[in-house]
């Protein structure tokens, strides 16, 4: 391994350890997004579904289902599919399963989650571009 | 026997519980978002649609146990982070109180918004009632 390669690797070795380290930060990441979208998710359906009523649910809601925020909710699971994806592999390791092939079963659940979200893209994409 | 000795280890439950969460957000996220966004795609979101979605009682279950069970697993992964980056002791558990805090907040803010629907009558915070 040349010099520069070694380098890299120990860049990358956090925490004593580099495999998946990628996949580790990611769902750190993708994880505490998520929070914060929680919270805003329950702050903004709460707001509307219960303080004003039926008249300010229903103007909030329709102001979300513009073509922008469809964007974004594609957007937004498929940052849920790959936690999710990711999350299931980890269960698998911690319960002793396929540990020898980390990498192939990561692409592997990458690749399956590739697929929903296609079905997703499928699904809500017409309401971008047809609408 | 080996689970029950796991057991007494300490951050065993929240380890534990991190992964039985996360499986269980798997079922009851997905079928949330096929729910709202993918089912019936492009129908317009109003509230007697939601009154309506919320008549199946699997419904209302699903989003009960998913409010339950992901504003666990959103603060405890964050506790996690907090752990990583090297949170011991009175700061560790100064985090888990504010965690708690924001949960319980969560958990009530949601509820509200739940509960006209589940119940057919306004939680305590509801000003108005759903009407069909």
């Amino acid at each position: 391994m040349s010099e520069r390669a070694l380098k890299r690797r120990r860049w990358l070795a956090v925490r004593g350890y580099e495999t998946g380290i990628w996949a580790y930060l990611l769902h750190r990441l993708s994880g505490l997004f998520l929070v914060g979208y929680l919270f805003l998710h329950i702050a903004v359906i709460s707001t509307a579904a219960s303080k004003n009523g039926r008249v300010n649910f229903n103007q909030t809601l329709g102001f979300l289902q513009q073509p922008f925020f469809v964007v974004l909710d594609v957007l937004l699971i498929g940052v849920v599919l790959y936690h999710a994806a990711n999350g299931i592999r980890v269960i698998l390791f911690d319960m002793g399963f396929l540990i020898r092939r980390q990498r192939t079963v990561f692409w592997t659940f990458m690749a399956g989650a590739a697929v929903v979200w296609g079905y997703v893209l499928a699904r809500l994409m017409p309401l971008v571009i047809g609408g | 026997m080996r689970f029950e000795q796991a057991g007494r280890r300490p951050g065993f439950w929240a380890w534990f519980l991190q992964r039985l969460s996360g499986a269980a957000l798997v079922v009851l996220l997905l079928y949330h978002l096929w729910v709202q966004h993918l089912r019936h795609a492009g129908e317009s979101i109003t509230f007697s649609l939601e009154v309506r979605r919320f008549l199946s009682g699997l419904y209302q279950a699903v989003d009960v146990l998913l409010l339950a069970a992901v504003i666990f697993h959103g603060l405890n992964g964050v506790r996690n982070v907090a752990i990583d980056l090297g949170a011991r002791g009175k700061g560790l558990w100064l985090v888990s109180c504010v965690l708690w805090a924001a949960g319980l907040v969560l958990l009530v803010w949601g509820l509200d918004a739940l509960w006209p629907f589940v119940a057919g009558k306004p939680f305590f915070l509801t000003l108005n009632p759903p009407g069909v």
